[in-house]
């Protein structure tokens, strides 16, 4: 009645099949995107850096024809913050299984309350150009509590528990 | 088998532990045998974790027992 064979024949009733999540080597890509974007970010949003020959101009026979109307360095920005945070917050773990899927689901609605939590803090204790700040880097936060607090549960959490305890 | 009375709080404790001291294999050779993350089975084992029931079932396949000696309902301390 009971015995191991039948474990590989009934693996197609296996669970929560993951949606919507990238494959696993793009969380390598992601983790290596993201510091470099973080640094060009925070570059652009405090020291207004930009990069020289990015601007864009206003084509012929328009409103201040030639003159340049925006440096893009601070558009390359986002666009790397937010595709290597969103790559390494929905890539899929190695091994996706149903814990790891609520987990992820967890952390989800965890990152919401807390990123919410301080945009209400923010919002009553900052004003103007300090609020302005608060409000760039909120544009990510989520994403940024999300990652720390699934990665915590997956990979710190269970290391802490496994020092308490002998295995075997 | 234990049958907690009714209006008191019941949880689920299982006894992976022993099971796997029984057959002799590390969390993660059992993680391995279910196709499920080695993490996964040490949050069941802390009973930080119930499994659905198709992970219940092949972990009892795993130890060649009914899931009721391996996933059972106990009085909340």
């Amino acid at each position: 009645m009971y015995g191991l064979p039948y474990i590989c024949v009934k693996q197609t009733l296996h669970t929560m099949k993951p949606r919507f999540l990238l494959e696993h080597s793009f969380k390598r890509i992601g983790w290596l995107l993201l510091f470099p974007a973080i640094v060009l970010g925070v570059a652009v949003l405090h020291f207004d850096f930009e990069i020289n020959g990015f601007e864009i101009h206003a084509g012929e026979g328009f409103f201040m024809e030639g003159k340049p109307l925006n440096n893009l360095t601070g558009e390359l920005a986002f666009v790397l913050v937010l595709a290597a945070s969103f790559m390494v917050a929905f890539s899929k773990e190695k091994i996706e299984d149903e814990w790891v899927s609520r987990t992820r689901l967890e952390s989800l609605q965890w990152s919401v309350y807390v990123n919410y939590a301080l945009l209400l803090f923010a919002n009553l204790f900052l004003f103007d150009g300090n609020f302005f700040i608060i409000m760039v880097y909120n544009m990510f936060t989520i994403l940024f509590f999300f990652i720390g607090r699934f990665n915590f549960v997956l990979y710190v959490l269970p290391a802490i528990r496994k020092g308490g305890d002998r295995e075997k | 088998m234990f049958c907690p009375p009714f209006g008191k709080e019941a949880i689920v404790k299982n006894n992976i532990r022993v099971e796997r001291a029984i057959l002799n294999i590390t969390q993660a050779e059992l993680a391995d045998r279910i196709k499920v993350s080695r993490q996964t089975i040490n949050t069941i084992e802390a009973g930080k974790y119930v499994p659905s029931t198709v992970l219940a079932l092949k972990i009892a396949l795993v130890f060649a027992k009914p899931v009721e000696e391996i996933f059972f309902l106990e009085e909340e301390d």
